[in-house]
């Protein structure tokens, strides 16, 4: 019997990594060591047991001390290069240094497919920043474009995996964050289209139909993962959509912070404005919480992942009233923020802005020849962003205005 | 110049060794491949984030086993792994994917099922001493007994499993 035992434990002691995995984990964890050194080890005299531990001479200090200094200024570029914008001299050291090291250490598929959706978001705020300075080039959207899709793509394959595996909460998430975030770059898009000079605006306009595609995948994967939810059992639903609230809580929570520590910067109407969003977050939390309550699990769930779009679209519409200098004037800059998310069906494209140039310069002929280098220029602009259906496209009606500070 | 090099070797060299084996470890608790990978690599991260503290380890293997415990109580924490009886009404198998692609024998897998019905305290150094091939010492300083602790329920668990498979 004992030999039979054993001889069944050996066949299982069988089972191992590929090769191809071994040395895919072996690489992975060689990336990971080198972002995490080694710091001076702690004893001296002992006789170490695993040969980590070595005696502290002077020597090895000094050793030390030169890979600290190395490993801290290759932190502070690092550090540098996460504000860099593309055509920047550590823009290279941001994307194939800081990205790929995160991408490495993200060990999850939860945490693979977020870090793909926020790189793909990250590209879209790049774009958006070097078309407010009039530095979208078209071989530049070219190759953000290029890359924009290339995560956002990568994001929706590791969503769809994560949902294969019955992993429906996580899917859930990595696609509320996603789709929550293209939403709020499309509206911004929107409003930047117009802007500054005809080249930048044909590259806004390019990288709106990218954005608008991704949107809609964003969006089908929605309707198809909330439909699982609703035809689960319902004690599993109801798990699923518990799950779902507590993202959508912190989510929002963590917006609420983030708008706080930006208050000053933002302005009291696009704070106000943003406060409002959020509160519509909190409602939409409520609503949720009463289908829960009635064990409509389904529609509880699709609340609470509706309420984690909204507060993640707030915080980057947040961000770029921030980032982008758009700056609210009387009435507030009106970002759509009370547009309903959940109109998805009749969302797409249909997102407008006009910007109108003091003097009553046609929306789109903007002049560049009246502006001086370094002068503060200000253009008033006449903002309508409806969502609404695609006949009255440029209808005006709702209208306000915004100034935009470039 | 003297980095932290030789450091890095001995841990690389540490992977090569007890990947396979942590990894293992960690399957025959989860049943799920993808899982398991992801457990082990982060078994050896935490491992190593530990260590470059300058924090000392006696026994790396068997840390290395109590981390993944660690690792894999957390993640049954958070979501419920299948069990292996629905798994296996599904028509699972403990499969191994190696280059050879043997499958390993069906005795295997029933033994395998056998050794969840095991007491729980049974089940984990059974599988430490006969799956992952630890010393009584080694699963002592894993799971944090005495040896004689840990021998003890080796005995009994392979009695158990025993009246079980008679």
């Amino acid at each position: 019997m004992e030999d039979r035992i054993e001889k069944i434990f050996s066949e299982a002691r069988r089972l191992s990594l590929t090769a191809d995995e071994k040395s895919a984990g072996r690489e992975m964890l060689r990336s990971y060591m080198a972002l995490t050194p080694m710091v001076a080890p702690q004893q001296t005299a002992k006789k170490p047991a695993f040969g980590f531990a070595r005696a502290w001479t002077h020597k090895t200090a000094a050793a030390f001390s030169v890979s600290l200094a190395v490993l801290l200024s290759a932190a502070s570029v690092s550090y540098a290069a996460e504000g860099a914008l593309p055509g920047d001299l550590l823009y290279p050291v941001k994307v194939g240094v800081n990205e790929e090291v995160r991408a490495t250490v993200a060990v999850s598929a939860q945490a693979k497919a977020s870090w793909e959706a926020e790189r793909a978001e990250r590209r879209l705020a790049e774009a958006e920043q070097l078309a407010t300075r009039g530095r979208l080039r078209a071989e530049t959207r070219i190759a953000i474009e290029a890359q924009f899709r290339n995560h956002a793509e990568r994001a929706q394959k590791g969503i769809a995996e994560l949902e294969d595996s019955s992993d429906i909460e996580a899917a859930a998430n990595v696609n509320a964050h996603l789709e929550g975030s293209l939403r709020a770059h499309k509206k911004i898009i929107a409003m930047l289209a117009d802007d500054s000079n005809d080249d930048d605006d044909t590259q806004v306009n390019a990288l709106e139909a990218s954005v608008d595609h991704e949107t809609q995948a964003a969006e089908e994967f929605r309707g198809k993962n909330e439909a699982r939810v609703a035809a689960e059992a319902s004690t599993e639903a109801k798990t699923a959509a518990e799950g779902r609230r507590g993202a959508a809580v912190r989510k929002i929570a963590e917006v609420r912070a983030y708008l706080a520590a930006n208050r000053a910067s933002l302005g009291d109407s696009a704070t106000a404005e943003a406060e409002a969003r959020l509160d519509e977050a909190d409602a939409t939390v409520a609503e949720g919480n009463a289908k829960l309550d009635a064990g409509e699990n389904g529609a509880a769930f699709a609340l609470f992942a509706k309420a984690q779009r909204q507060a993640q679209e707030a915080k980057l519409l947040i961000r770029a009233g921030n980032e982008l200098k758009i700056k609210a004037k009387a009435g507030g800059l009106r970002l759509d923020l009370n547009a309903d998310v959940n109109a998805a069906a009749n969302d797409r494209g249909d997102a407008t802005v006009r910007h109108e140039q003091d003097g009553g310069a046609p929306a789109g002929s903007t002049d560049d020849g009246d502006q001086d280098a370094g002068k503060d220029r200000r253009i008033d602009v006449k903002t309508d962003l409806r969502i609404g259906s695609g006949e009255d496209r440029h209808g005006a009606k709702g209208g306000t205005d915004a100034k935009l500070d470039l | 110049m003297q980095g932290p090099q030789p450091q890095h070797d001995e841990f690389l060299q540490a992977y090569d060794q007890y990947a396979d084996a942590i990894f293992r470890h960690c399957y025959y608790r989860v049943y799920d491949r993808e899982k398991a990978k992801e457990l082990s690599q982060e078994c050896f991260m935490k491992t190593w984030e530990y260590l470059s503290q300058g924090k000392k380890v006696d026994n790396l293997r068997a840390f290395l086993y109590r981390v993944a415990n660690n690792l894999i109580i957390d993640s049954s924490r958070k979501k419920k792994e299948s069990s292996l009886d629905a798994m296996m009404e599904e028509g699972f198998e403990p499969r191994e994917t190696g280059p050879e692609k043997t499958t390993v024998a069906a005795e295997a897998g029933q033994m395998i099922a056998l050794l969840d019905k095991l007491d729980e305290k049974y089940r984990d150094v059974v599988r430490m001493r006969y799956l992952d091939d630890l010393s009584p010492k080694e699963i002592a300083l894993a799971l944090g007994e005495s040896e004689n602790v840990v021998s003890v329920r080796i005995h009994r668990g392979i009695k158990q499993l025993r009246e079980y498979m008679a």
